[in-house]
């Protein structure tokens, strides 16, 4: 939290956690490696993500990988753009704990 | 297109077995009267998971969900995607299901839809599923003995003295009115203002109506009898007056049943002038060549008017004796439902047989006059002949339907499958086939039955009809559907017919 502090922004806890990522893969490995994968806010470091889990799910967090997903090329016409970027992160629970999406 | 066809047959497979499995319903009905059930059903709580689990089953491999390829989403999120299309899905099932079962396993004879909103119903989240309906049935009864009957049938051979009436008749509705200066007679025109009257305080009016000399007069709402004789001798400026009785269920409720004054003040004595059997005139009648041919065609309306009369009136012995013993009340709601159907019927059969549109029109009115008491024996009747023919495992073949539709094209001069659009249209099919079965049971029990033959008497066509109410209170002020489908049918005439 200190560091958060410094960057002079704080994120609550349903700030920094967007939305769970609800895919196959997901899923796959959440029954295989109990991991987890959400979407959160890129200003969100792992420390971040971690204290958010264990606060919002009430679990215990073993590991926390985060990736910046680039954002995809995208046209309209004559007008080319981009999707925006944003941040994965997927997070490995204690063999104890789970999460159940739906 | 082979593995569509594998689909499906492996589908119907699927029905197949789920038809064994018999839904544990608890089923109360309530028996409110003779003819209307309440019925509340319970679906068992396992049988709407059974068919949650089929539903999702089935749903499983072909489920889209956002980020997971076809059919590999979990099945809880599947379950928590779909739940609502599911839901009523198994919902439509469950009530078709159940109410097919109770419609097996109970032993009541539905006469209508179940009355009930499908959308009001709820598969809940737990516990078992609840939904009633209101439902009329046909009222049990023990079928009365039906064979043997005595009957009487009458009959006649048509003479050419009953042709040259007939021709008359038909040459009458081509004919013109011509005014003439003195007594009217009797089958002369009226031109006339009527008015009714309760205590001297006018009720309804109608002016300058034409109206012909015949011993009755009708109305929608009641008649006079003895009309001609109170018309006898009457010339233009003078003025008859008399009572009128009206109907038991005329529309304006304060005056059934009560007899009022009616007042015809004569503006005009106009008599008919047959018009000359020519060519153009054959042609006009329905392209007959010669007179020989209309003379022949005219032979063949009355022999079919007899046929129609001699069902009429085996058809009504057999219901008087069939009905004597069922004395079950019907409730009014019914009632008045089935008055319509009841007309629309009554109508088919008369044009089935021949009669103008002047006849039908003086026939409804009549029937419209006493349609509540009309209604409840025709029920009775349709309820005892429908058992029978139940019994007797007696049923509408499509050819009936054929030969049905034929014969009222043939009466009507139009094209059969013309006539057969309008009767899907109108959704008289039903009543048709109504029509045929009553038919032909009436024909089965007419085999067994002891006939005896009496003379047939040609009815005078001895009504006259009004196509308004003399008692008031007209169709505007009582929206009821007595009055309505009458003027369909029979309003059409007047104006044409009688035009000079």
């Amino acid at each position: 939290m200190s560091e958060v502090l410094n960057r002079g922004v704080e994120l609550a806890p349903h700030e920094v956690i967007l939305r769970p990522l609800v895919t196959e893969k997901g899923v796959h490995r959440s029954s295989r490696h109990n991991a987890y994968a959400f979407e959160v806010n890129r200003l969100a470091t792992k420390g971040d993500v971690r204290s958010a889990i264990e606060h919002l799910f009430n679990v215990k967090v073993l590991k926390v990988h985060t990736a910046t997903v680039k954002g995809k090329p995208r046209r309209a016409r004559f007008r080319s753009g981009n999707t925006a970027d944003w941040k994965k992160a997927t997070v490995t629970l204690s063999e104890e704990h789970k999460i159940d999406f739906f | 297109m082979a593995t569509d066809d594998e689909l499906e047959t492996g589908d119907a497979g699927d029905t197949a077995t789920e038809e064994k499995v018999k839904l544990t319903l608890d089923v109360k009905i309530d028996t409110r009267s003779a003819c209307e059930r309440h019925v509340t059903v319970t679906v068992s709580r396992e049988d709407i998971d059974r068919k949650l689990d089929e539903a999702y089953s089935k749903l499983m491999p072909e489920a889209q969900v956002p980020g997971f390829r076809h059919g590999r989403a979990p099945r809880k999120l599947v379950e928590k995607k779909f739940r609502k299309e599911i839901n009523d899905q198994i919902k439509g099932t469950l009530i078709m299901e159940s109410l097919e079962q109770i419609s097996e396993e109970q032993s009541m004879t539905p006469i209508s839809e179940p009355d009930f909103d499908p959308t009001a119903v709820e598969v809940p989240e737990s516990g078992p599923m609840k939904f009633e309906f209101d439902i009329e049935v046909r009222p049990e009864f023990d079928t009365p003995n039906w064979k043997g009957l005595q009957l009487e049938r009458p009959v006649r051979d048509f003479s050419e003295a009953d042709v040259d009436a007939q021709l008359k008749r038909v040459l009458a509705q081509n004919g013109k009115l011509v005014p003439f200066d003195g007594a009217a007679a009797a089958g002369d025109y009226l031109v006339l203002n009527l008015a009714f009257k309760n205590n001297g305080e006018e009720i309804s009016s109608v002016k300058e109506e034409t109206i012909r000399v015949r011993p009755t007069l009708s109305f929608r709402d009641g008649k006079i009898d003895k009309f001609d004789k109170l018309m006898a001798g009457v010339k233009a400026g003078e003025t008859r007056k008399c009572k009128a009785k009206l109907a038991e269920d005329a529309p304006n409720e304060a005056l059934r049943g009560q007899e009022i004054d009616a007042e015809f003040e004569v503006l005009e004595v106009k008599k008919l002038e047959l018009p000359e059997l020519t060519p153009d005139m054959l042609a006009a009648l329905g392209n007959f060549e010669s007179e020989e041919e209309l003379r022949n065609a005219i032979k063949d309306s009355l022999v079919r008017k007899l046929e129609f009369h001699q069902q009429q009136r085996v058809r009504e012995q057999i219901c008087d004796l069939l009905t004597e013993s069922a004395k079950w009340d019907l409730p009014p709601a019914l009632l008045k439902r089935q008055s319509r159907r009841e007309l629309d019927r009554t109508v088919l059969e008369l044009r089935r047989s021949g009669f103008s549109d002047d006849e039908i029109r003086a026939y409804g009115n009549e029937l419209m006059q006493n349609s509540q008491k009309e209604t409840a024996r025709s029920l009775k009747e349709h309820f005892v002949l429908e058992k029978i023919a139940e019994e007797e495992k007696i049923e509408d073949l499509p050819e009936d339907y054929d030969t049905e539709i034929t014969l009222i094209a043939k009466q009507s001069g139009e094209n059969p499958r013309r006539v057969r659009a309008q009767i899907e249209k109108r959704g008289l099919m039903d009543a048709l086939r109504n029509q045929i079965i009553e038919r032909k049971t009436i024909e089965l029990i007419q085999s067994t039955a002891k006939v005896k033959e009496v003379p047939y008497k040609i009815e005078e066509h001895d009504t006259e009809a009004v196509d308004s109410s003399a008692g008031g209170g007209d169709e505007d002020a009582i929206p009821e559907a007595q009055a309505e489908p009458g003027k369909s049918y029979f309003a059409k005439e007047t104006k044409e017919e009688k035009a000079e």
